[in-house]
């Protein structure tokens, strides 16, 4: 049979709640209940104390959101979270350079194929060509030879 | 507040697969599959950050940082080595451990500009007295045994899952949540003899 010394130990950490208690110990602690009035004393001390935890957590609750409805923080949460996650996920791209992803790899999306990155690709190269086209100067800038002037040796010496 | 809805009941292998699949999707860059993950999930994240972050937007932020991880993280997570809600709790509780690390600026106290006392609002006060010394109580807990607390006590982990949750052993837990018994045992005894010295 589990000693009281056990018993107020599990007691003082998990309370008086047996279901809390780890799974093997249930037994043995129902046990010691049924024939030790100080086990059944410390029960009603735990019992106390775990009422008082919990009404102190739901008043805790209630004072953090005071004022506001129970959607407003989720619905603030999933905005700043959509809002920070725009940016391509590093994992994401870790895979499509090939590198090894668990998750990724159960999960393919049937639709992308090479047909996509072969689009993929066609529309980066056009719209390449057209900056170029559209944006490259049509003469080097004046300065330009004499910044690719090589440096003086005496730079390199001193 | 009342944190009903999609978000407690994630106990079945039906919603471990579904979550496996909603971070296996999120990996390749589905928002929208990560955007129901933080619709389901949000809920759990912000209430265990409130109750061991030190205020409310401490707790705001933390359950964001802990979302965006798991973003950025979504292809490491292994659904056959730990369930998804054990990798969340443990994320949040990090990152609320962490706070305590990082200086900041003093927060406002959470009952900042409430309103004047009012007819009988004085007695209501009086009332829960003693529920408030708990709560304060409960602020003075470090975070660990805060969160030990949480998990065991709110959200009925079993304290091997706890451990799992924290990164302890379950001895630690059952430590961390005696401690915390200990001194809120402590503050009620005090705030007793405090209340039969006034009487």
């Amino acid at each position: 049979m589990m000693t009281l010394r056990r018993f107020r130990k599990l007691a003082d950490s998990y309370g008086a709640d047996l279901q809390r208690w780890p799974e093997r110990q249930r037994a043995q602690a129902l046990a010691l209940i049924g024939v030790s009035e100080e086990a059944q004393a410390i029960i009603t001390r735990a019992r106390e104390l775990d009422e008082a935890i919990t009404a102190a957590g739901a008043a805790r609750d209630a004072r953090v959101w005071d004022g506001e409805g129970a959607d407003a923080p989720l619905q603030r949460l999933r905005e700043n979270v959509a809002g920070r996650i725009r940016q391509p996920s590093p994992v994401r791209v870790a895979g499509l350079i090939g590198l090894h992803s668990p998750a990724a790899s159960r999960y393919r999306p049937q639709r992308v194929g090479w047909v996509g990155l072969a689009t993929a690709a066609g529309l980066a190269v056009a719209a390449g060509l057209t900056l170029g086209i559209y944006y490259s100067p049509s003469a080097p800038p004046e300065d330009l030879t004499a910044l690719l002037q090589p440096a003086p040796l005496q730079v390199l010496t001193e | 507040m009342d944190w009903e809805g999609e978000t407690d009941g994630p106990d079945s292998s039906t919603d471990d697969s579904r979550d496996a699949e909603l971070l296996a999707r999120s990996a390749t860059g589905d928002r929208r599959a990560f955007d129901r993950i933080v619709a389901r999930y949000g809920p759990l994240a912000l209430r265990l950050a409130a109750r061991i972050a030190p205020d409310r937007h401490s707790a705001e932020d933390v359950a964001q940082e802990a979302m965006v991880r798991i973003w950025h993280r979504a292809a490491d997570f292994d659904a056959r080595r730990a369930r998804f809600t054990t990798w969340l709790y443990r994320i949040v509780v990090n990152l609320c451990i962490d706070l305590r690390r990082r200086p900041r600026p003093v927060p406002l106290p959470d009952d900042f500009d409430t309103a004047d006392p009012a007819a009988g609002a004085e007695q209501a006060l009086e009332h829960d007295e003693r529920r408030a010394g708990l709560a304060r109580a409960m602020k003075e807990l470090t975070p660990g045994q805060r969160a030990a607390l949480t998990l065991v006590y709110d959200e009925g982990l079993s304290g091997a899952e706890a451990a799992a949750a924290l990164g302890v052993t379950t001895k630690a837990v059952e430590r961390l949540l005696a401690r915390a018994r200990a001194q809120l045992r402590d503050r009620l005894l005090a705030d007793g003899d405090d209340a039969e010295a006034r009487t």
